[in-house]
């Protein structure tokens, strides 16, 4: 986390490490704890690919990296989902309309959208998981033609604790996606799925040979819908996952993000699976 | 029909002669013809607990087996029920729950087609952990309990089988439960 300054305003363009101004234009509480924010930049902004971050900063308070969780081909805000875990992330999901917010960006490799075309297209999700992936999600059902099934897996905690819950809704009414979302806990009431995300794999229709997952979640959570989408028969190679790390300068300058050989901030945080499992067993990596 | 069945529905059996504990009295029954009892076999040969399992192996565990209906919100056992059952799904969910005083019935894992609902024959005392619950139509294999335990007593190639494809399952349910407990969407992404 690095606590920013007032920019200057000129040269912001060219230079990575200064944050451009950027004003909230609207704020959803998606959760408790949870809200997505629209952000306008004052300045030209680069658009964001799906699965890139953005630095998003408060002076005096810090920075942290925030993916981006919309459409980018949809609209000209910034959208980022936020989940209050301390003190920055907590400040920035205070931010209402009108508040200011400091913005670098958009750094780091996305999702490999083109690789997708004609494949199956498995993503799954655990909790706030699903935002880095809802921009991928938009896309594929965008060009539904281009891709072959399209498998949504996500867990969530709890029925109140599932993120995008109407937009998952509206998907589901389409038909030409398959959902399936489990639960760690629910009551009686719960219809659908109880239990761990990675018992979703077995059930899920497509074609390990000719299928791409794209996973996104707590890593632990990784870990073993990892292991049974290899179990289901996908190559590690046909696996993509989608790392944190701790960040500050998000351009591979001061080694904080270092995960073995690569810089989550500028290698990731998407990365193939078989490149990066002989360190994902590793502890303090 | 007792009170609790009525209340939670009623269990249509399609099975063989023999009858097994309790849904003895919940069903209605019909002698199996050779086609059905043939449809048996191989309807338990294609489940995935019994894929590659040899065609002896297979006879023996069909003389086991009866096919079973179950209307959804109907239980299928209770908690603390003798275990002297287990279903292979092939259609339909079920829900294993607990009552939790305060705070209702709280549902554990969803188990669905091509899976084993109901591991408890297998371990001393032979009570059912959870209970039941069909969420919707369920259809299955219902295995006798006391039928397999015998026949896996007398064959130890039935038994290896068998083991070597439940062991798995309990291994998966285990760190299923596990990951769960460790309650990673709290406060983690
Ligand atoms: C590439 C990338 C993309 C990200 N995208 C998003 C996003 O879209 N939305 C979002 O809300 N967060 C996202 N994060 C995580 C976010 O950056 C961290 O939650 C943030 O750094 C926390 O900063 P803080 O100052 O609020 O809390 P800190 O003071 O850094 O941490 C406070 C407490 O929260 C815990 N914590 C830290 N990070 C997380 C985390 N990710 N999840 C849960 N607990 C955590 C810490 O262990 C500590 O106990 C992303 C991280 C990376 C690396
Ligand atoms: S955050 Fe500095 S190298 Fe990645």
């Amino acid at each position: 986390m690095v606590g920013i300054a007032e920019p200057a305003a000129a040269a912001a363009a060219e230079d990575p490490m200064l944050p451009r101004r950027g004003r909230v234009r609207a704020r959803k509480r998606e959760l408790d704890g949870v809200v997505t924010l629209e952000i306008v930049p004052e300045a030209e902004f680069s658009a964001a690919s799906a699965g890139q971050f953005n630095m998003l900063g408060l002076p005096g308070i810090g920075e942290i990296p925030i993916s981006l969780s919309s459409d980018p081909a949809q609209g000209d805000g910034l959208v980022h989902t936020v989940r209050a875990v301390g003190p920055v992330s907590a400040a920035l999901s205070r931010l209402t309309p009108g508040d200011t917010v400091w913005l670098r960006g958009p750094f780091g490799v996305g999702w490999p959208l083109a690789e997708l075309a004609g494949r199956d297209v498995v993503v799954v999700s655990g909790g706030l998981g699903l935002a880095p992936l809802r921009p991928v999600l938009h896309r594929l059902l965008a060009e539904r033609t281009r891709y072959g099934q399209i498998v949504l897996l996500h867990g969530a905690r709890s029925p109140t604790e599932i993120l995008y819950r109407r937009e998952i809704a509206a998907w589901r009414r389409r038909l030409d996606i398959d959902i399936a979302i489990t639960l760690d806990h629910a009551g009686a009431d719960w219809r659908g799925h109880v239990g761990v995300v990675t018992h979703l794999i077995p059930q899920a229709a497509f074609d390990p040979h000719h299928a791409t997952a794209l996973v996104c979640g707590p890593e632990v959570m990784m870990r073993f819908a990892i292991a049974a989408l290899g179990a289901a028969g996908l190559a590690a190679s046909a696996i993509f996952l989608s790392l944190e790390r701790n960040m500050q300068c998000a351009i591979g300058l001061c080694g904080h993000c270092q995960f073995g050989p690569f810089f989550v901030c500028r290698d990731g945080p998407v990365f193939r699976y078989d490149k990066v499992a002989p360190w994902l067993s590793v502890k303090e990596i | 029909m007792t009170t609790r069945e009525q209340q939670f529905g009623r269990e249509q059996q399609f099975g063989r002669e023999q009858q097994f504990g309790r849904e003895q009295q919940l069903g209605r029954e019909q002698q199996l013809g050779l086609e059905q009892r043939l449809g048996l076999e191989q309807r338990l040969g294609a489940h995935p607990l019994l894929a590659g399992i040899t065609e002896a192996a297979l006879a023996e565990i069909a003389a086991c087996a009866r096919a079973v209906e179950v209307a959804a919100g109907a239980f299928l056992f209770h908690e603390g029920e003798t275990a002297d059952r287990c279903y292979l799904l092939y259609h339909g969910r079920i829900a294993l729950g607990a009552s939790q005083p305060g705070r209702g019935h709280l549902v554990l894992e969803t188990l669905g087609p091509g899976e084993i609902v109901g591991l408890s024959w297998l371990i001393p005392p032979y009570r059912f952990a959870y209970d039941g619950q069909a969420m919707e139509l369920m259809r299955a294999i219902v295995l006798d309990a006391a039928c397999l335990r015998a026949k896996i007593a007398a064959d130890s190639v039935l038994c290896c089988a068998l083991l070597q494809r439940l062991v798995p399952v309990l291994a998966q349910r285990l760190q299923g439960a596990r990951l769960q407990s460790l309650d990673v969407y709290g406060r983690h992404r």
